[in-house]
C-alpha cells in the first residue's frame, strides 16, 4: 500500500473520528436530531392524508404511465433500457437531458448562421454525448460487480456529518464575505478557491449523507422511509437556501442533481416520481434565477426567452467555436485539465472562457459552447470523441460499484451524474467537478487490481 | 404479462404526444426567425433583445404597428437602426422612430416616440456597415455640414451598392448659447418643430461645460437641408456659426457589400477630406 494511500486512510478515518463525535454530541443536545425523532422533531407526525392521497394518485399516475411506455412504439426501447441500466444511469440521463436540452435550442429563435457548420455542430455533439453513453454501457458491463470500500453501520454518517457542516458554513462565510448575495448584485458573482472547497465539502457530505438516510432507511429497526425522506426534503431546503443566492444556475442543479440521484440510487425515490414533483419546480427555479439576475442587472427577459435563449446560444457559440479553431486540438489537456495545477503553481495559461468568448463575441468573455466546445479547442475532433467515452466509463463503473454496495462509489456517483448533466452545455470546465472523477478513476483501478484478491477495506465502525 | 387495453391506449397515446413534440419543435424551428414579436406593453424588453442579438453581430429587421405622439398611426417595415438599454431607433419608410418602454418611470422627451401596438423584429442578415467619423466643423447653418455628408454620401456610391444613411452630431455655438440664454429662440418648440418634421432625434441640452448645444441623433441625411431651413428661420443670424462636432455617419447598406466593393468603397470615403476613420463593422462590434 502507498504512502500517499496510507496517508488518505489515515486522513479519512481522523474525519470519520470527527463525524462520530458530532453524532454524539447531536444526538445527546438536540434529542431530536436522533433519526427515529426526526419527525417529532420536525412537527410531523404523519403526512396530512390528503396531501397523502394525492402524492398515491400521482405515484400511480407516474407508474401507469411508465407501464404505458412499454406498450409505446416510440419510447418502448428507452422503457427497456431503462429496465436494464436504470433511468438515472449515465447510459441514459445523460443521452435524454441532451435530447431535451437540444430541442431547446432548436426552438430557439437564434438563426443559423452557417448551415453546414450547423449540422456538424450537432452531429459532433450528438457523437460526444453518445461516445459518454457507450462508455458508460461498457463500463457497467465489464467492471466487475464487487465493493471496494464498505463502510459498515454509521460509517457514512460520520463520514459526511464534518463535510456537509463545514462545506455549510463555507458557503455561507463565502455570502459573509463577499458583503452581499450574488444573486441580487451581479457584479459580485465568482467561484474562487474558498468558494470552491466549501461547494465541493458540502456536496460530498450531501451525498453520503444521502446514501446513509437511504441504507438506514431499508433497514429494520432504524429509520422509517417516510422520515427519510422528509429529511432530504429539508436537506433540499437547505442546499436551495445555500445555493440559490450564488447566482450561478450550476451551483443549484449540481447540489439539487447530486441530492436527487443519490436519493434514486439509495431506492427513495424512482426517476419518474422526480419528474412528477420536482420538474416544474426545477425549471421554473432554473429559469427564474436567471430572470431575476437579469432583472438586478437592469434588464428584462420573459421567462420563455431566457429558458430557450441560452441552449440555443449554446449551439450558436459551438458553430462559432468549430468555424475558429482546428479540428485537430490546440493545447492538448492544458486547457481543460493541466490549468489548476498552472494556476496554483502561478503560471501563465490559456482559459476557456477567453478562448470561447474571443470566438463567439469577439471578447474575451466566458460563453456556453456544449460538451463539444472546450473539448474541441483543447484536444480536436478526437478529443471530442475519446474525453466523453473516458468520462461516461467511469460514471458507469462507479454506478456498477455503487449497486455493489460500495461506499465511496455510492458517494461519488450523484457527483459525477449531476456533473456530466451541466456538462452538455458547458463541456467539462470545472476543475471542482472534474475533480470528482479522479478518485471514481482511482476506485475502479483499484478494484480491477484487486479482483483477484481477498477484498474489501471496511470500516467496522 | 400482457399489457392491458388501458395501457395500450395509453401507449399509443404518449406515441402521439412524442410524436406531436417532435413535430412541434420542427415547426417551430421552421418558424423560429422573430425575435420578439407582440404588444409591447415593455419596450425595454424588445430593446434588452435588440441589444443582445445586434452585440452578437446580428441585424434586426421587423414590423412596428403603433401610435405616433402626433396621433397617427404607424404601420410600416423597416430595421433596427440603433438600440440602447431601453429604447430602439427603428428606421422606416424614411423616417426613424423611438420604441421605447411604456411602462418607464421616467420619459424622456422624445418626441418621435411610437407606443407600439405590435412590433416583431427577426434577424435578416449578418450585416456590415460602415462608420464615417468626421473631424469637427464651423458652419454656417448646416451648409457646411451638409455639403461634408453629402461628399461621403458621393463616396459611398461610387461603391454601387444600394444605401441608406444616417448622421449624429452635436451644434454648439456662442452666439447660439447667448440665443438660447436670452429667450430669442424658443427652445423647446424649436425641438418639437424638428422632431415632427424630420427624422430620427433632435434634442435641446443644457449643461455646465457646455452652455448649451443641440444634438441630433440618428437622423437620415436626407433630412438635414429641413433641419437647416427650420434652424435658419428660428435662429437669429449672429447664432447660426455653430461647431459641429462629434459628427458619425452611419452607412446602412441593402446588403453585404463584396470585398471588391468593400475596397472601393472604403478607398473613395477615406480620401474625402475631413474624414478620421471609417471602418466597417458589424452592428455594435467596431
Amino acid at each position: 500500500m502507498s504512502l500517499t494511500w496510507r496517508a488518505i486512510r489515515i486522513l479519512i478515518k481522523l474525519e470519520m473520528a470527527v463525524g462520530r463525535f458530532l453524532a454524539e454530541i447531536l444526538a445527546s443536545v438536540a434529542p431530536t436530531a436522533h433519526a427515529r425523532e426526526v419527525h417529532e422533531g420536525l412537527g410531523i407526525s404523519r403526512i396530512p392524508g390528503t396531501l397523502r392521497r394525492v402524492f398515491s394518485f400521482v405515484n400511480k399516475l407516474a407508474d401507469r404511465l411508465v407501464e404505458a411506455s412499454a406498450s409505446s412504439l416510440v419510447l418502448r426501447p428507452l422503457a427497456v433500457a431503462s429496465g436494464r441500466y436504470g433511468a438515472a444511469s449515465p447510459v441514459l440521463a445523460v443521452p435524454l437531458a441532451y435530447a431535451l436540452y437540444l430541442a431547446l435550442a432548436l426552438v430557439s429563435p437564434l438563426p443559423i448562421v452557417d448551415p453546414a457548420l450547423w449540422v456538424a455542430g450537432i452531429a459532433l455533439w450528438t457523437l460526444a454525448v453518445a461516445a459518454y453513453s457507450l462508455g458508460a454501457r461498457a463500463a457497467i458491463s465489464r467492471v466487475p460487480g464487487r465493493a471496494v470500500i464498505r463502510l459498515r453501520g454509521e460509517g457514512l454518517l460520520h463520514f459526511s456529518l464534518p463535510l456537509l457542516i463545514a462545506g455549510g458554513v463555507g458557503l455561507l462565510v463565502n455570502y459573509l464575505r463577499l458583503g452581499a448575495i450574488p444573486l441580487l448584485y451581479p457584479e459580485l458573482r465568482r467561484h474562487d478557491a474558498f468558494w470552491m472547497i466549501s461547494y465541493d465539502a458540502y456536496l460530498l457530505g450531501l451525498s453520503a449523507l444521502v446514501a446513509w438516510l437511504s441504507s438506514a432507511a431499508g433497514q429494520k429497526g432504524s429509520i422509517r422511509r417516510e422520515d427519510a425522506l422528509i429529511a432530504c426534503a429539508g436537506l433540499m431546503g437547505i442546499s436551495l437556501a445555500l445555493t440559490f443566492p450564488s447566482g450561478f444556475r450550476l451551483d443549484m442543479v449540481v447540489a439539487l442533481g447530486t441530492l436527487i440521484v443519490a436519493m434514486w440510487l439509495g431506492g427513495l425515490i424512482k426517476v419518474r416520481q422526480v419528474l412528477a414533483y420536482l420538474a416544474a419546480p426545477g425549471l421554473l427555479m432554473f429559469t427564474f434565477q436567471k430572470v431575476i439576475l437579469m432583472a438586478r442587472a437592469g434588464l428584462t427577459g420573459d421567462a420563455y426567452y431566457v429558458l430557450v435563449s441560452r441552449a440555443g446560444f449554446t449551439l450558436y457559440s459551438l458553430t462559432l467555436i468549430l468555424k475558429t479553431y482546428s479540428p485537430w486540438g490546440m493545447t492538448y489537456g492544458i486547457l481543460l485539465f493541466i490549468n489548476p495545477l498552472l494556476t496554483m503553481l502561478g503560471i501563465p495559461r490559456p482559459l476557456v472562457g477567453a478562448l470561447t468568448g474571443e470566438a463567439v463575441v469577439g471578447l474575451p468573455v466566458a460563453y456556453t459552447t456544449s460538451m463539444v466546445g472546450p473539448i474541441w479547442i483543447d484536444f480536436g475532433v478526437v478529443g471530442v470523441a475519446v474525453v466523453p467515452l473516458v468520462l461516461g466509463a467511469i460514471a458507469g463503473g462507479v454506478l456498477k460499484l455503487a449497486r455493489s454496495g460500495d461506499s465511496a462509489a455510492k458517494v461519488l456517483y450523484p457527483i459525477l451524474l449531476s456533473a456530466s448533466l451541466v456538462w452538455i452545455e458547458s463541456g467539462p470546465v470545472h476543475p471542482y467537478l472534474y475533480s470528482f472523477f479522479a478518485p471514481a478513476l482511482a476506485l475502479l483501478v483499484s478494484g480491477a487490481l484487486r479482483r483477484g484478491g481477498d477484498g474489501n477495506l471496511s470500516d467496522k465502525g | 404479462m400482457e399489457p392491458d387495453r388501458a395501457s395500450r391506449l395509453l401507449g399509443v397515446a404518449l406515441d402521439i404526444l412524442v410524436v406531436t413534440a417532435t413535430v412541434g419543435v420542427a415547426y417551430m424551428k421552421v418558424n423560429a426567425h422573430s425575435y420578439y414579436r407582440g404588444d409591447v406593453r415593455s419596450g425595454q424588453s424588445a430593446a434588452y433583445i435588440a441589444n443582445f442579438y445586434r452585440s452578437r453581430g446580428y441585424s434586426l429587421r421587423g414590423g412596428i404597428l403603433g401610435v405616433h405622439v402626433n396621433g397617427t398611426l404607424i404601420n410600416s417595415t423597416g430595421f433596427v437602426l440603433d438600440s440602447a438599454r431601453a429604447t430602439i431607433y427603428f428606421s422606416a419608410g424614411g423616417d426613424v422612430f423611438l420604441v421605447y418602454s411604456s411602462d418607464q418611470k421616467v420619459r424622456d422627451p422624445l418626441p418621435q416616440e411610437v407606443d407600439p401596438l405590435k412590433l416583431a423584429l427577426k434577424v435578416d442578415r449578418n450585416v456590415d456597415r460602415l462608420l464615417v467619423s468626421l473631424d469637427p466643423l464651423w458652419t454656417d447653418g448646416l451648409d457646411d455640414l451638409i455639403s461634408r455628408v453629402g461628399e461621403v454620401a458621393g463616396a459611398v456610391s461610387s461603391g454601387g451598392v444600394g444605401y441608406e444613411l444616417f448622421v449624429s452630431f452635436k451644434l454648439h455655438g456662442g452666439g447660439l448659447s447667448e440665443a438660447i440664454r436670452g429667450n430669442e429662440v424658443p427652445i423647446y418648440w424649436l425641438q418639437s418643430e424638428v422632431n415632427e418634421e424630420c427624422s430620427g432625434l433632435f434634442l435641446f441640452v443644457g449643461s455646465t461645460v457646455a452652455p448649451f448645444y443641440l444634438v441630433v441623433e440618428n437622423m437620415n441625411w436626407k433630412d438635414l437641408t429641413k433641419l437647416d431651413s427650420i434652424l435658419r428661420a428660428w435662429l437669429p443670424a449672429d447664432a447660426r456659426e455653430m461647431l459641429a462636432y462629434d459628427i458619425r455617419v452611419k452607412v446602412v447598406f441593402d446588403r453585404p457589400p463584396s470585398p471588391g466593393e468593400k475596397s472601393a468603397i472604403y478607398g473613395a470615403v477615406s480620401s474625402v477630406e475631413g474624414v478620421r476613420y471609417a471602418k466597417f463593422m458589424v452592428e455594435f462590434k467596431g
